[in-house]
């Protein structure tokens, strides 16, 4: 089929011998394209590359909002607010040097989900719910993708960040959130994580019954089965392989990644010296 | 913790030695102005977008930072969560074992 039956209002391909089928709007499309309102012209940026960019932005506002917060400390204002003690001038001060605009940022990335659908809609949503944390867009994400995305993967990051989100939601929603992506999604990764943090807050404590652990016990072997291979599954993982794999007198796992300039490594390409592995960050 | 690894990594250049690290920073801008702010010289592995939940941190379990593992020149794990002089001793040591 060729390139121009994509264009909107073109239902069939264009380019057929028949050449009175194509629609008015399709023909007039083909001649003048930039007759068409701009965003249905030519291929929409994946939703992935629009959330990256939204990323990118955030990203971007933190570190100036740390630059600016640097400042402020370093000024002499600031210095003897804090010699006096002065709370009250100190935050006054800093209130310079704004964090990021994190609802304007929620708010863009829902207009963008807007213009999509499907996973690309729910990649988008969830970002600004994730990103945001604000009360209004939490909620109004977590209702669209409950009736919409239960089954898409691009929701794992809502449940990565389940308990928190839960509890922001309250009582009633919150149970409602986790659960209904552990007993309706038909995808089994996103019925993983949603289980595995509803097991996370189960028999934990020392009022937990036994009933309770042993309850957390059989949902976390669910998990584990649902999540094997995967990221969840070496997360799950984890405490066994550091007893099994990374005690002193045993030979280092091997690491296999990116350096940050983006240059592949692997830890074993320093055999032979003595290497100080360093798990670290600013951040 | 950088003003120590740097001096250990500046004492030990042209020794048998180096200091990898897994950085756990989601932003690489951030994490590349502050690497040049502080001359952090030695090459660290990228944790991905997720920072700390990233996933060579994750497989590895580490939940407190920073995590340190000295490895000898034959790849075993010989010391954990050393640090300060105690990270300078156990280096020194091993390359003491490997003349």
């Amino acid at each position: 089929m060729l390139e121009y039956a994509r264009l909107p209002g073109c239902s069939q391909p264009v380019y057929t011998p028949e050449i009175m089928r194509i629609s008015l709007p399709c023909a007039l499309a083909l001649l003048f394209p930039t007759l068409l309102p701009a965003q249905d012209v030519g291929q929409r940026p994946a939703a992935s590359a629009v959330a990256e960019d939204l990323t990118a932005e955030l990203h971007k506002q933190k570190r100036e909002s740390q630059v600016a917060r640097a400042t402020v400390r370093e000024s002499e204002a600031y210095r003897e607010a804090r010699k006096d003690d002065d709370r009250e001038k100190m935050n006054a001060l800093l209130a310079d040097a704004p964090p990021p605009d994190l609802l304007a940022l929620g708010n863009k990335a829902l207009e963008e989900a807007a213009k999509y659908q499907g996973d690309d809609r729910a990649l988008l949503l969830v970002w600004a719910a994730v990103r945001t944390r604000d009360d209004g867009i939490v909620t109004r994400v977590i209702d669209e993708v409950l009736e919409h995305h239960l089954d898409s993967i691009a929701v794992i990051p809502l449940l990565e960040n389940g308990l928190n989100l839960s509890r922001q939601l309250g009582p009633d929603k919150g149970k409602v959130f986790l659960s209904k992506f552990a007993y309706e999604s038909k995808n089994d990764y996103v019925r993983a994580w949603a289980m595995y943090k509803i097991a996370e807050r189960m028999g934990r404590g020392p009022n937990a019954s036994e009933e309770e652990k042993a309850k957390r016990g059989e949902m976390m072997a669910l998990v584990e089965e649902l999540a094997a291979g995967t990221e969840l599954g070496e997360r799950i993982n984890a405490p066994r392989f550091v007893e099994e794999r990374l005690q002193i007198g045993m030979d280092v796992p091997e690491i296999v990644g990116e350096d940050t300039d983006g240059i592949a490594f692997k830890l074993s390409d320093y055999r032979g010296k003595v290497v100080v592995l360093d798990f670290w960050g600013f951040w | 913790m950088f003003p120590h690894e740097r001096s250990l990594v500046k004492r030990l250049k042209d020794k048998p030695f180096a200091l990898i690290g897994v950085n756990t920073d989601p932003d690489k801008k951030y994490y590349s102005d502050e690497a040049e702010a502080n001359s952090i010289s030695w090459r660290s592995f990228w944790n991905g977008p997720k920072g700390t939940f990233g996933p060579i941190a994750i497989k590895w379990g580490v939940r407190s930072w920073p995590t340190i593992y000295v490895i000898d020149h034959k790849g075993v794990i010989r010391f954990k969560n050393v640090r300060g002089e105690e990270m300078d001793a156990a280096v020194d040591q091993l390359l003491e074992e490997m003349r």
